[in-house]
């Protein structure tokens, strides 16, 4: 049992430098979990997340303690697609971050973030695509077309084995805990069930994110999976997706 | 929000998916209260009793349901198309 505080930044268990500085909204039931990671000198911020106030106050006040102030840190963000719940905070980030700072998103997503009104410079990736800090840790992107969107994709850290998984293993729970509880199968399902549309797309998704040895799940809703990960993997291809037609 | 003209099974077949389903978006313990208020209980077999007559408590409950966060209807909504139910 890990202990933390929600209302503070919290260090991913497991890991030396994966942050979660998110929130949880309860009255809905829908948590964002922003996350930072923080390599040497480097850090990237990934999927930042809405501007609302409420919103942007508790993300930014959180990666502050984190980076101590310090958010030219940031040489990097990501989103792993482009709706307003990932995406909406980038033009407020990026004016306090590295003004060189560089944005990664899958190119069928990169071409809206200038609607946002994101200034800075937007790096498009493709599948298999790799990201490589200073100090040689590695990411891969790993294209999920259509889950949900078209210009998804998800993003695995070669140094702890963790899975940045956007949308999917997401979840809606009022119930909300930051680690997954024993009644997370089925907030998965609330969450997912409803918005992918199409099994064939997820089950790609799953085959492509499967040849990777996983340790963790990250997701940008819902709670982190680090204990049976095979039984998401499992569940994940048996739900009845695009039943809203 | 009521079921009509669906047969018993199919509604206890339904009923019994969102209940499973309430569990991961309420929880446990407000999942409990909710069918408590509507007069539904479950034992631990898993069999539906209905404390009061069954359109009035699946009624009531639905309305508990889909009336705290606009996911639980969403959710409710989508099991109903799946199962083939009409919701009214």
């Amino acid at each position: 049992m890990t202990t933390y505080n929600e209302h503070e930044p919290h260090l991913i268990r497991g890991t030396e430098d994966i942050y979660w500085v998110g929130f949880a909204d309860r009255k809905v039931g829908f948590s964002n979990n922003p996350y930072l990671i923080v390599d040497g000198d480097e850090a990237m911020l990934i999927d930042p997340g809405s501007r609302a106030p409420e919103h942007y106050r508790i993300v930014h006040n959180k990666v502050a303690k984190v980076l101590k102030g310090d958010f030219e840190k940031i040489k990097y963000m990501m989103v792993q697609h482009q709706d307003p719940d990932l995406c909406a905070a980038l033009p407020l980030f990026e004016v306090i971050v590295d003004p060189d700072v560089k944005i990664y998103a899958q190119s069928r997503s990169a071409l809206f973030l200038r609607y946002y009104g994101v200034n800075s410079e937007v790096i498009p990736i493709e599948d298999g695509d790799e990201f490589i800090f200073k100090s040689g840790r590695k990411l891969t992107f790993i294209t999920t077309p259509y889950v949900h969107f078209a210009g998804s994709h998800v993003t695995y850290d070669h140094k702890t084995k963790s899975l940045f998984s956007s949308d999917i293993f997401g979840a809606f729970s009022i119930n909300w805990s930051l680690y997954a509880n024993e009644y997370y199968l089925e907030a998965f399902k609330a969450f997912t069930e409803p918005y992918i549309g199409s099994k064939k797309a997820l089950l790609k998704a799953l085959e492509k994110i499967s040849k990777f040895e996983i340790k963790r799940i990250l997701p940008q809703h819902g709670s982190i999976i680090d204990k049976d990960i095979d039984k998401y993997l499992e569940a994940a291809k048996n739900l009845d997706v695009a039943q809203w037609l | 929000m009521a079921l009509g003209g669906n047969t018993m099974d199919k509604k206890i077949e339904f009923l019994k998916e969102v209940i499973e389903r309430g569990m991961g978006i309420y929880g446990p313990e407000i999942m409990e209260n909710m069918l408590k208020e509507s007069g539904i209980e479950m034992d631990i077999e898993g069999n539906i009793i209905f404390k009061t007559s069954e359109p009035e408590a699946m009624k009531k409950f639905f309305d508990k349901y889909s009336s705290i966060t606009p996911v639980a209807k969403m959710n409710l909504q989508m099991l109903a198309k799946k199962h083939k139910i009409l919701l009214s």
